[in-house]
């Protein structure tokens, strides 16, 4: 299969099941909200190292957000409800509590499960927060230096999928980085989804394992462009730079969306070689989405 | 079902089984022959009222005509709809567990007295003790919500502990007295000694109402978790406008000759 000249190897993405949650914040204007949501998705690109993966969804209309303000969904995945709900309430806490005139609402509407966040968060008004019941969602208020900080109780979860992904090879540096710019542009219109890492991009792909007892990852070495001649390399000859696309969404479908559309967005800058996956053999998890099939309904 | 009061009578009627919980699922001779109370004597439901089956759901029930001699209409009803076209008598809605009431004219005393769910929308004016507790009672309304597109009597929200009251016009005096939680929200005049004795709860006033000296002044500011009810409010048709969102209010804490952790929230004008 080609698109716009570029081979599309018959391969699938192997993504996981993962634990997710819509959190909307909302302040005076963008700029607070976005400071807000910028800082609580930080340090959050894989759960390996960060405990979290998380990522700025979309903007939200002050029509649309509880509290009539400007607001910023952030999606927010964690390998278990648990970790969800430490995370939520870390990253609650430290970076939306803290900044000026936020508030912070659930804006997952089919949620399977509810983590318990602004029930815990409460603690931190010692003894002076209130809460306050609207329809059946009930509300805590914090009382800060500021005035107070408004928090939804609970917080909705729901299985999700992370780790959607694809791999854009190119024959030097700077198209595989332009295609995966346009990739990550496309793919932010679609709703459900997040691509976590910076601007959207990876360039240190991990393959599973390493030589390292202690390393549960290490460098995808297969397509790193020096190690061509000491591994098995899965690089054509023509291409020096493979960049990485990670997708986390709350449902498949809204994976294989972005995924195709990011993958068209690539393929539209000259010097791309190739568009491939991360497919781990079946080790890694059990969602495996065939890049050929995204294009099939449109072929 | 649609039920059509055959007949005026100064005598109170006492009529707890129009419920939807009674009545859903019932043929129009099972209905008729439900007993209630007129004065002190049991006659059967179809003696007072016309009976006939409409086309609305099993669950909805509409009352066409003055009733207000009929006390504990939808008491401690959990589910579906009673829609009363004409005034209505007291203790309307008391203990209701769920459902909703609409009313197109007044309503006596006591209605959502003690109420724990469900929504009462009233189209006209509510008597005294709107949502209240009953005496002796630790506690009034403790959920759900009232709306009143006209006034509201006295003693409005007395202990109340949770919920939602909004009143488009004028509440009466000691609205929110022993208030314990929930939110009392008016768009008019506000009566005399609003919030005396409130341990809990919040008081909110598009005019500036007379404030007893045992609340103080606290801050000023625009408090977020009020534009949340405010959009809920809206969505049930109060008189809400952009300037209520944006502006600033007066919040005053008291009752401090009490527990002191109530609120009393006062809609800045300039």
């Amino acid at each position: 299969m080609r698109i716009n000249g570029v081979e599309i190897e018959d391969t699938y993405a192997e993504a996981f099941d993962i634990i997710g949650a819509r959190v909307l914040i909302t302040a005076k204007n963008d700029k607070w909200a976005l400071h807000a949501a910028t800082s609580a998705t930080g340090l959050a690109t894989s759960i390996i190292g960060c405990g979290a993966e998380a990522g700025i969804e979309s903007l939200e209309g002050a029509d649309k957000t509880p509290d009539g303000r400007p607001g910023v969904n952030i999606l927010v995945f964690a390998m278990s409800h648990k970790g969800l709900e430490d995370q939520l309430i870390r990253r609650i806490s430290q970076c939306v509590l803290t900044c000026p005139t936020t508030a912070c609402f659930n804006n997952l509407e089919d949620g399977e499960n509810e983590v318990n966040v602004g029930g815990k968060l409460r603690y931190f008004g010692d003894g002076y927060q209130s809460s306050r019941r609207i329809y059946d969602r009930r509300f805590w208020r914090i009382p800060v230096m500021e005035g107070e900080f408004l928090v939804e109780e609970k917080f909705k979860t729901k299985t999700s999928v992370g780790g959607g992904n694809f791999l854009i090879l190119g024959k030097d540096e700077n198209s595989p980085l332009e295609a995966a710019e346009r990739a990550v542009d496309a793919l932010k219109r679609i709703k459900n989804v997040v691509a976590p890492f910076p601007g959207g991009v990876v360039r240190s792909g991990s393959k599973i394992g390493s030589k390292y007892e202690f390393l549960k990852a290490s460098t995808n070495t297969p397509y790193c462009p020096t190690l061509r001649t000491s591994v098995k390399t899965e690089l054509p000859e023509n291409v020096n730079s493979t960049l990485e696309i990670v997708i986390n969404g709350l449902d498949e479908e809204s994976i294989k969306s972005s995924m195709k559309a990011g993958i068209e967005g690539a393929c539209t800058v000259e010097g791309i070689v190739k568009i491939s996956a991360g497919n781990y053999g079946g080790k890694l998890g059990k969602h495996l989405i065939h890049i050929h099939n995204l294009f099939e309904a449109t072929k | 079902m649609i039920l059509k009061p055959k007949f005026v009578t100064q005598l109170p009627i006492d009529a707890e089984i129009i419920t939807p919980d009674s009545i859903s699922g019932k043929i129009v001779k099972n209905v008729e022959n439900l007993e209630l109370l007129v004065g002190n004597r049991k006659k059967k439901l179809g003696d007072i009222f016309e009976v006939n089956k409409g086309t609305e759901g099993d669950d909805e029930i509409i009352i066409e005509g003055d009733v207000s001699k009929v006390k504990h209409i939808g008491a401690r009803m959990s589910f579906g709809k009673i829609s009363i076209s004409g005034d209505v008598g007291m203790h309307l809605g008391r203990e209701m567990n769920g459902g909703e009431i609409c009313i197109r004219g007044n309503v006596d005393d006591w209605a959502g007295a003690e109420m724990k769910k469900g929504i009462i929308k009233i189209y006209g004016n509510a008597g005294g003790f709107l949502g209240s507790a009953y005496r002796g009672s630790k506690y009034g309304m403790k959920g759900g919500t009232i709306i009143v597109h006209g006034n509201a009597g006295h003693e409005t929200g007395r202990l109340m502990r949770r919920g939602i009251i909004a009143v488009v016009n004028s509440l009466g005096n000691f609205s929110g007295v022993h208030m314990n939680g929930g939110a009392i929200f008016c768009f008019g005049d506000g009566g005399k000694r609003i919030g005396a004795g409130m341990d809990k709860g919040t008081i909110v006033m598009f005019n500036k109402p007379e404030i007893i000296p045992t609340f103080k002044l606290t801050s000023t500011y625009n408090p977020t978790f009020l534009r949340v009810f405010l959009k809920m409010l809206k969505e049930y048709g109060m008189p809400v406008d952009n300037k209520h969102f944006t502006g600033i209010y007066d919040r005053y804490s008291g009752d401090l000759a009490s527990l002191g952790n109530g609120e009393i929230y006062i809609w800045r004008t300039d």
